[in-house]
């Protein structure tokens, strides 16, 4: 089954930003931080804090250790803005 | 006039969200159960099982005045977070050596605590050089340093662990440089502490 139209659209504006903080064009669609060497702490927060500011979202404190790809973020966002 | 460097296992440092506070005897259970968490252990030198190691570790420790261990701390719970270390201290070239630097799984206060461990090196010690020596396989850390603008000073000493020799590489901060590196490091401190929000 595929995924809806905005679920595309959150994916794309994730990976968007991924590269924006990363500074450098993604290969695939997916990234996540273990295959991602220039994913390090220091641009996770700053990915994350870019993410809620842009995206205009609140990620629980709960669930920030668990967003370590686009996919999981994605996820997240969606669910935050009831858009799965 | 900088600063005499003594044997000073009182330094605290607080920022937005995280604290540093010395290394106890009393720490050594939590210290054995990080470093040997398997997905943290990869790239640091092996650590016994025995908290009666551990303690006898930091007694040692303690006696020398080159040595400073930092626990890191959640301001808000109370947690501990993990450790960082800045060591090799040499008061004649003014440098030390920051590592034994290990978080747990999760943990949001990378940022911060290296943060206020440089500003104890060259603030509280009078440092002017603070180097780190990493794994060339540590990609992440490695990144890190890069990304708070640390320069990469090129090889270090090779590390062998498990009886295989692995390349490092040493990346540094000057005290010239140091007002940037604390630029980068509080935009990310401040931004980790917005997003824990307690």
């Amino acid at each position: 089954m595929g995924s809806s139209a905005s679920e595309d659209q959150i994916r794309d504006e994730v990976l968007r930003l991924v590269e924006v903080v990363l500074g450098r064009p993604m290969d695939g669609r997916t990234v996540t931080r273990e295959s991602e060497p220039a994913w390090d702490s220091l641009k996770h927060v700053e990915l994350l804090f870019a993410l809620e500011d842009e995206l205009q979202v609140r990620f629980d404190e709960d669930e920030l250790a668990s967003l370590t790809s686009t996919d999981a973020i994605a996820e997240s966002v969606a669910r935050h803005r009831g858009a799965s | 006039m900088w600063p005499a460097i003594v044997a000073r296992h009182d330094l605290t440092a607080s920022g937005y969200r995280f604290r540093l506070r010395p290394l106890q005897v009393t720490d050594a259970a939590f210290v054995v159960k990080l470093r040997r968490d398997p997905t943290l252990s990869r790239y640091i030198n092996p650590t016994s099982p025995s908290e009666a190691d551990q303690r006898a570790w930091t007694e040692a420790y303690l006696l020398r005045d080159n040595d400073y261990c930092f626990v890191v701390e959640d301001a808000v719970n109370g947690e501990r977070e993990g450790t960082i270390s800045t060591y090799n201290v040499d008061p004649v070239a003014r440098q030390g050596e920051m590592g034994r630097w290990i978080l747990r799984p999760g943990s949001f206060a990378a940022p911060e605590s290296a943060l206020l461990a440089y500003r104890l090196a060259f603030e509280s010690l009078g440092l002017r050089r603070v180097y780190c020596r990493t794994l060339r396989d540590n990609e992440h850390v490695v990144s890190f340093h890069r990304s708070s603008g640390l320069v990469e000073a090129g090889p270090a000493p090779a590390v062998v662990l498990d009886g295989t020799s692995h390349e490092a590489v040493e990346q540094y901060v000057t005290d010239k440089s140091w007002p940037d590196v604390e630029r980068a490091l509080e935009r990310s401190a401040t931004a980790a502490a917005r997003l824990l929000r307690p």
